[in-house]
């Protein structure tokens, strides 16, 4: 198949995102024992600057996580293009709509990922050299029940421990803290058992707080027993602690890089890099001179050889003309995320035949897809919160996201929107202001009859009035891990040929009571904080839809995707229920790695980036030994 | 002046009352330079030193026909030129620029003007002195302190900005990046011990709004005038042949390698030729500094000349002849110079690049006309790429509209949307010193102000930033803003 | 010492002073006092060079209008808190892209808008604004159009007037807009209104979003 000799190298890894460019960088940190190292990446290269990554937003009618970066989304009369079109396609939250709208979720012209239900699975990926550069930039990490969820609540069936716990990982944290830099105070991270070692300081200072973080804080100041009581904590608190969230956002020139200026963009793209992302990794392993990037070469085939031992990895090289080749390597590092990892594994052979995909002995790959469903609620406050200033998010809830309610129901994390409504409305402030220029009510406020369409002064009154106390609460939900909810192969192709990922994805109802939860909590806060509620009734045909009892009333509630895609190929103790040992080291093939979030066996509440990184720092440890 | 080397007065002497001092040369080109315009433009820098208040008005030659944006732009033009002119005269103070020589040291290489910002932020911290400067490591025997510029190499001695690639000519070899300070910037840094990361974290230092001087000529106060902060950028081509040194600017150096643990690196001599000249200059009526770029001629073509084929025969950073070279791209990694290639680079790379935004046809006009004025010496090879200057002459010279008694009497880093007030031109890259972001995409591409507005200290914010007082407020505002400079954050 | 080697006025640090040598400013007070403004501003301001430009009168009344249907401050429309306005002195310039922008796509009923301002700012009108807004709201066509252009300022994107007018029926399709320029998306007018700035295009400081922000009025719309 492969046209001339294969690409030699040490290590081979596949995906240039979060963990296979720690890892690049990692194997070379000694520049006595270099390590030749060859990434393959699906997507474009670096560029030189983010002048066209910028440009693509600026101009992009839908401002989503995917629209600086390619490939395009849409095309120029704002269709969505077929993925079958596509050499290096990935999914888009605009093909999250409806069955028969412009975004059909089922119809596989318009949905990268071939989407089975019976619920939707909301989150995107990016592929291009850089992986995740879209990502919010939160670092936080796990707190130790996270690792623990069998044994802490056995009650809940689907849960298994983790292989390994927070003290395995707590030095490894401190190193992707620093890799990464991470802003945070120590002292205000130490809760709910997360510790730190004893002359520990994180690499700068935290964020300031936004204003609004400050009136959610306020009202969360002094509650009543009864208020909170519905959590379900050890003890119902009096009072919510809202704190900082650590990120990997410069308070502080670090590494050459400025800090954050607020450009309130983290996602998708900070336009000053004051937030990391993988290209600066990147650039650091390139300039060792012993790591190199493939761009535009998507794995295809891992081919296994004597001994169970990958002997090669194969691949389409599709910047024209078209070519297929191979790369070989003494250790294989798979790190394409958890839906495109498993289905290359699956797209590949497993020497015994019985087996369905390579790694694939536990029949776990692919199984036990999760993300944090996404709650989210917004509303007006009764005097301006100025938002649409500042990160997107500099603080949020963890204290409530454990306790002795996960025996019952999956724990939530709370994040204090700065945008506004921009993230839930579709897309503010163009939707309000539409709504009093032209007499429309899409969001509610213009409710009076005849609706408002206004001029002058009094347009400015109104949209300085609604604008400045815009306010958005969201909540990722702690998902069980269902083996049900899978990865497979669809017959449908992409671009190359290859076979794209078909999804099966439901919400369990451990999940769904988490949502509830939620739900109860956001009407705390609303009721503190003097929220009108703004939320808009979920449509009977959205596809994210579920309805639930809450308090003798059936109230209909949705999700979306946080963008955290786990699960597909975890980690356990045992090889006949797991895919990786707590080394990310495959139980079928020695050398073989798969890293990532794809090896979560749980997903719990916390954004899983710095664990990913924490884990990557780890593996690339164990690989240097054996290189 | 207090930095000045001082000057004998010259000849013909300047009006006696200072302030009644014109300056004009008349742009049109058919008219060349006369003798006497030369000797007023020439002599009057000579004596005076560097100008430090500049006015722009929205009136000029050709009136109506340009807009009030093109007046302004012209005099700031205009004022960028005579800041050249008086930076780059002969350090010895009585031999007019048109009389130098290439390698004649110029004011800001004396180091009793400015100094260089690795001899300002020490290892560890250490305080500086400004008399003092140290040979780089590795250079002890070799380096001349009378004649020679001595650079120590660090990752901006060859990276751009944010780390976007070095620059390669057409001979193979590193360009080079320095950056340097005037007096009043070394005295408030020294002052505030800024030079010190530790110190700028201090308890002290967190309640400092850092907040350079202003340059006025005539103070309100009849205190005498002075110049406020100056800061330079500089890029260097290593020049090999005897030709290219004739039409340089060069100097003398002696350059150590980056460093790799505790060895001594290796020590370069190499004639160095200017190839790129940035300015920063703040002045009491533009608190967010006048920013100025120039470059030699023979740098990089435009665009409209390599469409229209009327190129050079040779340029430092393109090759005519290769019409398949990608354009603007960085050169293949690893970046950082191989220590035992000297300062070539590792493979046969040669940086090709255009410039992207053309010159305006007035800043051609004006540098034809200046270049005349230097005529017969290398300084008619270098040429104004632009000035960017804040626009917004209410916003630049105004407080925040309500009371705000702890901000500092100068520059105003608190006002919103645009604290950079309105920068005129939106963006300005020099082709040596920008190289990979030119462009026009807002905050992605090089604008001097955009760009420098977001510097920031490693100060950190004081106990009690966050507490709030009586009324609900809180009571001391924190600022990291370092007033437009990244000098600080180089602090060891 | 130092001498200003430099032509003209001198040591005068306030824009006030050299706006005001220059003739006269672009004040809202000048805006409302009517024609007279007008007629002053064509005969000091400069032409402009592209052949399909707008005259410097057609400049004014189109800012005027903008400013009357937009409640923003017509010296900021003109070029964000630059106070002589007419005369260009504004390096981003988006009024030029939105001028081009609106008389490519509706010009018969471009120049009835910028009549109907002319005819605005002539006594016995008290309140321009208001007469401005008062009689586009008069006729379907001129009233959809003034909402594209006050869209276009808000949030540099163009939604057709068809379109809107569209919108407005029930069960209207999903609202369709263009986003005229990555400069024009940054120089959007709906982010100052609500007293921040585009996502994305910060010229703010840090920390800036630890403290209240200035004023609506004048730092950030004017008047």
């Amino acid at each position: 198949m492969a046209a001339g000799p294969c690409i030699e190298c040490d290590v081979a890894i596949v995906g240039a995102g979060f963990a296979g460019a720690l890892i690049a960088k990692e194997l070379n940190k000694d520049p006595k024992k270099p390590v030749e190292v060859v990434i393959l990446e699906a997507g474009a290269p670096i560029p030189p600057n983010i002048n066209d990554y910028m440009e693509r937003f600026y101009t992009a009618r839908f401002k989503v996580p995917e629209s600086p970066y390619t490939p395009e989304v849409v095309d120029a009369n704002d269709n969505l293009i077929d993925p079958s079109k596509v050499n290096a396609g990935r999914p888009t939250v605009l093909s999250l709509l409806p069955k028969g709208s412009f975004g059909d979720w089922t119809e596989p012209k318009k949905s990268y990922l071939i989407q089975k239900g019976p619920r939707p699975f909301a989150s995107t990926y990016n592929r291009v050299a850089g992986g995740t550069q879209h990502w919010l930039g939160t670092c936080l990490r796990f707190v130790p029940a996270d690792f623990r969820m069998k044994t802490k609540y056995p009650s809940v069936p689907q849960f298994v421990d983790w292989p390994i716990g927070y003290d395995d990982l707590n030095d490894w944290y401190g190193k992707a803290e620093w890799e990464l830099g991470v802003s945070a105070d120590v002292q205000e991270q130490a809760f709910l058992g997360i510790k730190f070692p004893d002359t520990y300081k994180y690499p700068m200072p935290k964020i300031p707080r936004s204003l609004v973080d400050a009136a959610v804080a306020q009202a969360l100041r002094s509650l009543s027993k009864d208020d909170a009581a519905f959590l379900e904590m050890e003890t119902s608190p009096t009072e919510i602690r809202v704190r900082n969230l650590p990120a990997a956002r410069n308070s502080q020139p670090y590494k050459g890089r400025r800090a954050c200026a607020g450009n309130t963009n983290c996602i998708p793209i900070c336009p000053i890099q004051a937030k990391y992302d993988p290209t600066i990794t990147l650039n650091e392993a390139t300039e060792t001179g012993h790591v190199r990037i493939f761009d535009r070469h998507v794995a295809n085939e891992i081919v296994v050889g004597e001994n169970g031992r990958i002997s090669q990895i194969n691949f389409i090289q599709y910047a024209p003309p078209r070519t297929n080749g191979c790369v070989k390597a003494k250790i294989y590092v798979i790190a394409a995320n958890a839906i495109e990892t498993p289905r290359l594994l699956l797209m590949s052979k497993h020497p015994d035949p019985k087996v369905n995909g390579v790694a694939n002995s536990s029949d776990m790959v692919g199984r036990n897809l999760m993300d944090h469903p996404y709650y989210v609620a917004w509303g007006l406050t009764p005097t301006p919160v100025y938002p649409y200033r500042g990160p997107l998010i500099t603080s949020g809830i963890g204290d409530l996201c454990d306790g002795p309610f996960r025996n019952k129901r999956g724990a939530f994390r709370v994040d204090i929107g700065n945008e506004g409504w921009n993230f839930v409305i579709g897309g503010d402030p163009n939707v309000t202001t539409l709504d009093f220029v032209n007499g429309m009510n899409a969001t509610t406020l213009n409710d009076g009859s005849p609706r408002k369409a206004l001029f002058g002064r009094e347009l400015v009154e109104k949209l300085g009035d609604v604008f400045t106390r815009q306010f958005r609460i969201g909540f990722l939900v702690e998902q069980t891990p269902d083996l049900e909810n899978r990865v497979t192969l669809s017959e449908i192709r992409d671009g190359l040929g290859l076979r794209r990922p078909e999804i099966s994805y439901n919400l369990s109802d451990y999940t769904r009571q988490g949502i509830v939860a939620a739900h109860r909590m956001k009407n705390l806060l609303f009721s503190k904080m003097g929220v009108k509620d703004c939320t808009k009734e979920v449509e009977k045909n959205e596809p994210s839809r579920f309805e639930e009892l809450i308090d003798d009333k059936i109230v209909a509630l949705s999700y979306g995707g946080a963008g955290h895609i786990m699960g597909t190929c975890r980690m356990g103790s045992k090889k006949d229920n797991s895919v990786v040992n707590s080394d990310q080291q495959s139980w079928d093939h020695d050398n073989l790695y798969l890293v990532g979030s794809s090896t979560f066996p749980t997903g719990a509440t916390a954004n899983p980036t710095l664990t990913i990184a924490a884990l990557a720092l780890r593996a690339a440890e164990h690989i240097a030994k054996r290189v | 002046m207090h930095d000045l080397v001082p000057a004998t007065p010259p000849n013909p002497a300047p009006p006696t009352d200072p302030s009644k001092l014109r300056l004009t040369l008349d742009l049109d080109p058919k008219k060349p330079v006369d003798a006497a315009t030369r000797d007023s433009i020439l002599n009057n820098i000579m004596e005076t030193g560097i100008p430090c208040q500049e006015t722009a008005t929205g009136n000029g030659p050709e009136g109506s026909q340009k807009t009030q944006l093109e007046h302004r732009q012209r005099g700031f033009d205009f004022y960028s030129w005579l800041t050249f002119i008086a930076l780059n005269s002969p350090a010895d103070g009585r031999t007019r620029i048109d009389k130098s020589l290439p390698n004649t040291k110029t004011k800001w290489e004396d180091r009793a003007n400015f100094k260089q910002l690795l001899d300002v932020m020490l290892l560890n911290g250490e305080e500086p002195e400004w008399d003092k400067k140290s040979p780089p490591p590795g250079c002890e025997s070799e380096f001349k302190p009378e004649s020679d510029m001595g650079i120590e190499m660090i990752n901006e001695s060859y990276d751009q900005p944010f780390k976007t690639g070095p620059l390669i000519d057409q001979q193979g070899s590193y360009a080079l990046f320095d950056i340097l300070m005037n007096k009043e910037m070394f005295d408030y840094i020294k002052q505030h011990k800024l030079y010190s990361k530790t110190e700028q974290q201090s308890e002290a230092n967190s309640r400092l709004k850092v907040d350079f001087p202003a340059g006025v000529n005539f103070p309100k106060d009849g205190t005498p005038g002075h110049p406020g902060g100056i800061i330079i950028k500089v890029s260097w081509k290593i020049l090999d042949s005897e030709a290219e040194k004739r039409r340089f600017h060069t100097v003398d150096a002696v350059i150590s390698m980056p460093r790799h643990g505790p060895e001594k690196p290796p020590c370069l001599r190499k004639t160095l030729g200017l190839v790129g000249f940035h300015v920063m200059h703040k002045t009491e009526t533009r608190l967010q500094w006048i920013w100025t770029s120039f470059e030699h001629v023979d740098n990089v073509p435009e665009q409209q000349e390599i469409k229209s084929r009327k190129l050079k025969r040779s340029y430092s950073f393109y090759n005519p002849a290769c019409t398949t070279c990608p354009v603007n791209q960085t050169p293949p990694r690893p970046w950082e110079p191989k220590q035992s290639l000297g300062l070539k680079f590792h493979s046969p790379f040669k940086s090709q690049i255009v410039r992207m935004t053309p010159l305006t046809d007035d800043t051609k006009k004006m540098n034809k006309k200046f270049q005349e004025v230097v005529r017969g010496t290398v300084w008619e090879n270098y040429m104004l790429l632009s000035t960017q200057w804040p626009s917004d002459f209410r916003c630049a010279g105004k407080q925040v509209s309500d009371p705000k008694p702890e901000l500092a009497p100068n520059t105003d880093l608190e006002k919103e949307p645009d604290m950079n007030c309105a920068p005129a031109p939106t963006f300005l890259a020099n082709s040596t010193l920008e190289t990979y972001s030119q462009g026009d995409s807002p905050l992605a591409s090089s604008s001097c102000m955009a760009c420098h507005g977001n510097a920031t200290s490693y100060q950190l914010a004081p106990r009690d930033a966050e507490t709030p007082g009586p009324d609900g407020k809180p009571n001391f505002k924190f600022f990291n803003q370092t007033d437009f400079t990244f000098m600080l954050e180089k602090a060891r | 010492m130092t001498h200003s080697p430099h032509p003209d006025t001198n040591s005068i640090p306030h824009s006030e002073k050299e706006d005001e040598a220059v003739g006269g400013g672009f004040t809202r007070r000048g805006v409302l006092a009517g024609a007279a403004a007008a007629t002053a501003a064509v005969s000091i301001g400069a032409i402009d060079t592209p052949a399909n430009a707008q005259t410097p009168e057609e400049m004014i009344v189109f800012v005027q209008l903008s400013a009357a249907l937009t409640g923003i401050a017509a010296d900021k429309l003109a070029a964000p808190n630059f106070a002589a306005a007419v005369r260009n002195s504004d390096p981003v310039d988006i009024k030029r892209d939105y001028f081009a922008w609106v008389n490519q796509r509706h010009p018969a009923l471009f120049r009835r808008l910028l009549q109907i301002a002319r005819a605005s700012q002539k006594p016995p009108s008290a309140d321009p604004a208001k007469t401005i807004i008062d009689k586009v709201n008069a006729a379907p066509d001129t009233k959809y159009l003034a909402r594209s252009i006050v869209l276009m300022w808000y949030l540099g994107a163009w939604y057709d007037p068809n379109h809107l007018q569209e919108l407005e029926r029930p069960n209207p399709p999903q609202p369709k807009f263009k986003v005229i320029s990555s400069k024009a998306y940054t120089q959007g007018w709906v982010w100052r209104v609500a007293q921040a700035h585009p996502m994305g295009f910060s010229e703010m400081q840090f920390g800036y979003w630890a403290r209240p922000p200035s004023l609506l009025r004048p730092d950030f719309i004017g008047n």
